[in-house]
């Protein structure tokens, strides 16, 4: 009996002993404890690929940014970013303008293949004159094309890095969320946030682009041979790859907002329901207890945080880059078309305009994509962030 | 799917490509106009025949062909998949590097074997004349051909 009571109150020596120290832990220890636990290996490895293409821009890792977070500074600095874009763009502009010069000598000089022929023929419209001028669009819609396939190889691998970079976040965020007491968020968040990634992934490659490409194909045999165009079938299969984009989008947000919210209050009613037993039914330092959960959560809030910043950072530096690109080159087929309209060569004009949409749709394509990622990330983790203890 | 769609976007281009050729190639005239509307008329049934499809419910895959006059090519497909499971069968032979079955035009079945040193030559007969009687289900008179690349023999021999 006696020997009972003495495990009893040694046992509550120790609480006593330990339960303090949990609760005078600062929160910056805490954290940076709870941050040197979690495996930011597979992060940290796409973030180096991802600088390394990049000289210049540096991305903060976790723990960086825990702690600028709680100095209250700002993590990352976004000079560094414009400049290394800056950069890359006029890389870009050098490259791309060469295309824009083929381009226009190949406009000029079928401007005047025709005339020539026009002065020798004769005639307004004669066989002659009709074939330079296939002979120069013919040209023209090579180099467009082979840009337009490099476009397209852009925004692939674009999707495919983007998929990569989530996979490796997406798992770190789970095990913080549920280790955040979001636990039910976490369970619903895990499947959906990866089946979204790589159904978005599937769908653009296999899908979205090829019919932009073959819509942009299309269009262009009508642009080259006037008659019998196929410009509406062209239309028909872009709005068929976008719809596919857009309503999968649609349907994506709207699900994951729903069940967030449901998920979120769940774990709100969990974890208070687990804070009042704790402070309640435990005798002494059960209010101890509680304190040094919240404390816990609480870090755990704070590099979950910091590890979607990470992500969303992540997302924005590897996007940047490759949209940069593809607005140069939409602008320089934009000038082209424009450059070539005085020329009066039929098609060319209308060439250089479509290229110019179609990279556009690539554009855009990219960038909903893009969007579509940063919203899994801030909208998973603002949606849990509202679980309180 | 996409393959399906993106080999009936190439037939359209393709009868597109082929009108601008002919509305080329043909002189100025009536001709002219009406291959036009001809044109126009290929392009529009191309253009709706997977619509055409759908109207008739889905499509049933039906082995048409046997017991009509396509049968002859459906036999000879039989055949030659029982050659090659002969063949499959004589290189599963440890020793075998090569092996080729083919019909004779008389009826007959040849079988050229390339082994190496590993296994006696009537073994080798035996095993070939076998594999085809399994195959084919049927006692044919078989040739077997054995070769032996000399230079196999003596790799071997050299060996131990």
């Amino acid at each position: 009996m006696r020997k009972h009571w003495l495990a009893g109150l040694s046992l509550g020596l120790a609480v006593l002993a330990v339960a303090p120290g949990v609760k005078a832990a600062s929160l910056p220890t805490v954290v940076q404890q709870q941050a040197k636990t979690l495996d930011t290996s597979a992060l940290d490895r796409q973030l180096n690929q991802l600088v390394r293409g990049h000289p210049g821009v540096a991305i903060p890792g976790v723990g960086q940014i825990v702690s600028d977070l709680l100095h209250h500074q700002n993590p990352f600095n976004p000079q560094t970013l414009l400049r290394a874009l800056a950069l890359a763009a006029a890389g870009d502009l050098a490259t791309e303008s060469r295309l824009l010069g083929i381009i226009l000598l190949l406009a000029v000089m079928g401007a005047l293949l025709g005339r020539l022929g026009e002065s020798v023929a004769g005639s307004e419209r004669g066989g002659m004159v009709q074939v330079s001028r296939l002979v120069v669009l013919s040209a023209l819609m090579l180099v467009a094309l082979r840009s337009f396939g490099l476009a397209v190889g852009l925004v692939t691998s674009l999707v495919g890095e983007l998929v990569h970079l989530m996979e490796a976040t997406i798992p770190l965020l789970v095990v913080l969320m549920a280790g955040s007491g979001a636990i039910a968020s976490a369970g619903i968040f895990h499947p959906l946030m990866l089946a979204t990634v790589n159904l978005v992934a599937v769908l653009t490659k296999r899908w979205v682009l090829p019919l932009i490409l073959l819509a942009t194909i299309v269009e262009l045999v009508g642009d080259w041979l006037p008659r019998f165009s196929l410009k509406n079938l062209a239309l028909l299969l872009r709005q068929t790859g976008l719809t596919l984009l857009g309503g999968l989008m649609t349907i994506f947000l709207g699900v994951m907002t729903v069940q967030g919210a449901a998920g979120s209050v769940a774990d709100g009613v969990t974890l208070k329901t687990g804070k009042f037993l704790a402070s309640t039914f435990v005798p002494v330092v059960g209010k101890m207890f509680s304190d040094a959960m919240e404390a816990v959560l609480g870090s755990s809030l704070l590099l979950k945080n910091a590890v979607s910043v990470v992500g969303a950072l992540a997302i924005i530096v590897t996007v940047t880059f490759p949209l940069v690109k593809l607005f140069l080159m939409m602008f320089l087929f934009r000038v082209g078309a424009a450059a070539a309209q005085p020329l009066d060569v039929d098609g060319v004009s209308d060439t250089l305009a479509t290229m110019a949409t179609a990279v556009g749709w690539l554009v855009a394509i990219a960038g909903s994509v893009a969007l579509m990622f940063f919203l899994v990330l801030t909208v998973v983790v603002s949606t849990t962030n509202g679980v309180q203890l | 799917m996409l393959a399906w769609v993106a080999q009936w976007v190439k037939s359209l281009v393709v009868i597109v490509l082929l009108g601008n050729v002919a509305e080329f190639l043909l002189p100025k005239g009536d001709l002219k106009r009406y291959a036009g509307l001809l044109v126009g008329l290929v392009v529009l049934l191309a253009m709706i025949s997977p619509f055409g499809v759908m109207w008739r419910g889905v499509a049933v895959p039906t082995l048409n062909g046997a017991g009509t006059a396509a049968s002859g090519s459906w036999q000879t497909a039989v055949a030659q998949e029982e050659l090659s499971q002969a063949r499959a069968m004589v290189m599963a032979l440890p020793g075998v590097t090569a092996c080729q079955v083919r019909h004779l035009g008389s009826g007959a079945v040849a079988v050229s074997v390339t082994a190496d040193g590993q296994q006696a030559t009537t073994t080798l007969i035996r095993y070939a004349k076998a594999a085809v009687a399994v195959a084919t289900g049927s006692q044919q008179p078989v040739r077997v051909f054995i070769k032996r690349p000399a230079a196999m023999i003596h790799n071997r021999r050299s060996k131990p």
